[in-house]
């Protein structure tokens, strides 16, 4: 046999065997599942509580996020878009809202998610939750008229109510199943079943040591792109593990090394280090951030007396202040406004107070307040180093100009503890995500709603103006009434704000992370492989 | 005599016990805030935080709810926690095998290390050596474990890249990544217990080296090796058994900032949440198990010093 003729013999020989080591190879490859992508984070708090109704937490808030959806969402610009709800009416009197469901959408157990499990939720919200009571109030009934449409027959045009359903924080407008919602009892681990693109691995749970989430094949996308709590919302990550990490090194330094992809609040002193590393991006999720504010008890002398509060707001520069409290300037902003700088109510009102720096005439406006010396308790919240660096300038400002001042270093429990009576206080330090302080009815500080007998603000009038401003009919009369609003709360000074700050997030390069408004989210999130 | 003396030790169990309960349940009662302030999140009203307490049970007179607490622990009930409505005994279950491996570990190392150590330099007295190791475990002591675990994180982990940062495997998930996670941790809270115990074995030694039962094997010409084993070191046993004790009971009170620095899931960290959110009934049931932790450390120490030395029970 000639070599010629011999070739296509061994080819046609060696070609069967090639062909099914190619096969089975191909075979094989399709067989082994692709390596699952997990996204390990460190919050910024522990998930303590899971049952979105039970607290006001951001944290609990973004656990809900991830398994749950809502009836409508809130994009990056914080408008309010549909997202359950596939299309809505309005009637022409403003008193009547028809949402109806989109196709397909189902809860993690399978079931389908009707209208039926939206009454009982929203009975749920509008019993447990604050946000959830003022939409009560406004409230006549709300039916399930159909499968998937569900009636809102409201008591007075009310046109804040999807603004209302749309808060990813605060405690939202989450959608559960009917048989879960009728409990008014803290949601356990086995409760957590919603429609979200995440679910709950409660077997995974260690309640203060890990939160884990499977991706949630079955969840049905809006068409739209992902934009903060609106469209797609399409979950990209297998697996998503939340970290407790109580000491903010460790976190750092796991992140530093790849042991983790994502860290919420790393403290601003550790920035330079992130970012040196080269791997590591860290940059703000929304323009909004957090604003910090001086609280008073306004039952106790000095700060009973408008004059002493007065006095506050001309003690305080608020670049002096932002620079003690966060330190680099591209992370924070003076800010005039009550309402949160950079949203749609940003007014400059009666703030010359606020914008100017004067220790004498806060000695003089002390000295009106009749000050004689008495103590001043500051509570220094010692777990919020921007806050606790503020609180300790106040003292010192305070101090200059001859107040006796006092300060309590204290834990949030401590302070928590200290302000819910009228004495042993006079002015303990918070802070507000932008969005949550940017509406006038959900800024909690503006609350001066008498016969608290806790040292909180009292005046009817703004209470009064404050509690209408929902009802306010245009676009134009929301900011009016806004300014005015803050014009009567600055004259009365019911708390001082001393600067906004962006919350930056790190993370590993290789993530892609979608902006969102006040909390985190990983929907929409991508980990290249 | 000595069961005597064993059986009066376990009775002395049930006041001890008691009393240990009231102090704790004070401690805990006495700390600023509650679970209610922390549960209703930071932007809650004070209307809402009262709400929550009165539904909590918190507005209860404290003699009333320590009765109740008490009576649920003698049926073997620790109660659930206020936050995520879990069991505690459950909770505990969950974060016991992190803690216990670490201070077994970390017993093990400090055993190892420490008794060998005194042994040779209490043998030594005086020698270069002895006065290096004298200056080094003093070093060693004052080190805080914090400290330590700082720069065994910045070393190890971040610059040499051998062991990982945090975060625990366990054993069962392969024994390498066991004790590549435990590596670091156990280290820095041993270095203290190391050099603590290996002190007071060289002390130990160097009291037993330095009697009349020592002079005479030596004097019947017993190899200096057997000397050290058989008549000092067994002699110091008791003294170092009782240091062993402590150390052990150190280590799992030293896991509380190991675990923090280290991000192990362990009783430690728990520790440090229920504290953090006042999550009065975990944290009564952590405080309490390290309580009993700490009284059956301290009887089986005592046995075991009648055991090894019945004069004890006399005395």
């Amino acid at each position: 046999m000639s070599p010629m003729k011999a070739r296509p013999t061994l080819r046609r020989l060696c070609a069967a065997p090639i062909a099914a080591m190619l096969a089975t190879a191909v075979a094989l490859a399709a067989a082994i599942p692709a390596q699952a992508t997990t996204v390990k984070a460190v919050m910024g708090w522990n998930v303590a509580t899971i049952d979105p109704h039970k607290t006001r937490s951001r944290v609990t808030a973004t656990h809900a996020q991830m398994i749950y959806d809502q009836l409508f969402g809130l994009d990056t610009a914080l408008y309010v878009k549909p997202q359950m709800v596939g299309d809505y009416q309005v009637s022409d009197d403003g008193m009547t809202y028809l949402f109806t469901l989109r196709d397909g959408l189902a809860f993690h157990d399978g079931r389908p998610v009707t209208a039926t499990d939206v009454v009982a939720s929203m009975e749920r919200w509008m019993e447990m939750v604050r946000n959830g009571q003022t939409a009560a109030e406004q409230t006549e009934s709300v039916t399930a008229i159909a499968d998937n449409q569900i009636e809102w027959q409201l008591k007075r045009p009310f046109p804040f109510l999807l603004e209302l359903l749309a808060r990813p924080t605060q405690s939202p407008a989450v959608v559960m199943p009917a048989d879960i919602a009728a409990s008014r009892e803290a949601l356990e681990a086995g409760d957590m079943i919603g429609s979200g693109p995440f679910k709950f691995a409660a077997d995974e749970w260690v309640p203060g040591a890990k939160v884990v989430y499977v991706k949630n094949e079955a969840y049905v996308p809006r068409s739209e792109p992902t934009d903060g709590f609106t469209g797609s919302k399409e979950p990209f990550v297998d697996r998503v593990e939340w970290l407790v990490m109580n000491d903010l090194q460790t976190a750092q330094a796991a992140l530093i090394n790849g042991e983790i992809d994502f860290m919420e609040n790393p403290p601003f002193e550790t920035f330079q280090v992130l970012e040196a590393s080269g791997a590591i991006t860290v940059r703000s999720l929304d323009d909004y951030g957090r604003q910090g504010v001086f609280l008073f008890n306004h039952a106790q002398p000095p700060f009973d007396n408008k004059y002493a509060r007065q006095a506050v707001q001309w003690l305080v520069d608020q670049d002096k202040f932002l620079k003690v409290a966060v330190g680099r300037e591209d992370l924070y902003q003076t800010c005039l406004t009550l309402w949160t700088c950079g949203s749609p109510y940003e007014t400059h009102v009666n703030s010359d107070a606020i914008a100017g720096y004067d220790p004498e005439k806060a000695k003089e406006l002390f000295a009106k307040a009749g000050y004689d010396g008495e103590k001043v308790v500051l509570l220094e919240n010692v777990e919020e180093p921007p806050e606790d660096g503020a609180m300790l300038l106040l003292a010192q400002e305070l101090r200059n100009i001859g107040v006796n001042v006092e300060l309590l270093p204290l834990d949030w429990a401590g302070v928590v503890e200290h302000r819910r009576t009228e004495e042993g206080w006079s002015v303990y330090v918070n802070g507000a995500r932008g969005p949550d302080g940017a509406l006038p009815v959900l800024n909690n500080f503006g609350r001066t709603n008498c016969g608290s007998g806790t040292g909180f603000a009292c005046n009817d009038e703004i209470a009064a103006l404050r509690d209408d401003w929902v009802f306010s009919k245009t676009g134009d009369e929301l900011k009016e009434n806004a300014a005015k609003l803050q014009d009567m709360m600055n004259e009365e000074a019911i708390y001082v704000v001393f600067g906004q700050w962006t919350l930056p997030v790190a993370y590993r390069s290789d993530l892609t992370v979608q902006d969102a408004p006040m909390i985190s989210t990983f929907f929409g999130m991508k980990k290249a492989e | 005599m000595a069961l005597r003396y064993i059986g009066r030790r376990l009775a002395l169990l049930i006041p001890v016990t008691l009393l240990a309960t009231l102090i704790v349940f004070l401690m805990v009662r006495l700390l600023p805030g509650g679970p209610a302030g922390i549960l209703a999140g930071e932007e809650a009203t004070i209307e809402e935080i009262a709400a929550l307490e009165e539904e909590l049970g918190l507005n209860e007179p404290i003699p009333l709810q320590y009765v109740a607490w008490l009576g649920r622990l003698v049926s073997g009930d620790l109660g659930e926690s206020i936050f995520s409505q879990l069991p505690v005994f459950d909770l505990l279950m969950q974060r016991v095998e992190p803690t216990i491996s670490l201070a077994i570990l970390s017993l093990c190392l400090t055993i190892v290390i420490a008794v060998p150590m005194g042994c040779l330099t209490g043998a030594m007295q005086g020698a270069r050596t002895d006065r290096f190791f004298v200056a080094f475990t003093g070093v060693l002591i004052s080190l805080p474990v914090f400290l330590v675990g700082y720069l065994l994180i910045y070393s190890l982990s971040l610059k040499m890249q051998w062991f990982p940062v945090q975060g625990y495997v366990s054993i069962q998930d392969g024994p390498v990544d066991f004790l590549r996670h435990l590596a670091l941790p156990a280290v820095a809270v041993t270095l203290h217990s190391i050099a603590f115990m290996s002190r007071i074995t060289r002390v130990s030694m160097i009291e037993q080296l330095a009697r009349d039962f020592v002079r005479t094997a030596r004097a019947k010409g017993a190899p200096e090796f057997r000397v050290i084993t058989r008549h000092a070191l067994r002699n110091a046993a008791p003294a170092i058994i009782a240091v062993i004790g402590l150390a052990f009971l150190n280590l799992i009170n030293g896991v509380i900032i190991v675990e923090t620095v280290f991000s192990l899931p362990g009783i430690g960290r728990l520790l440090v949440g229920a504290i953090s959110n006042r999550d009065f009934p975990v944290l009564q049931g952590i405080l309490i198990l390290f309580v009993m932790i700490n009284l059956v450390v301290n009887i089986l120490l005592d046995i075991l010093y009648v055991v090894l030395d019945p004069r004890t029970a006399a005395k």
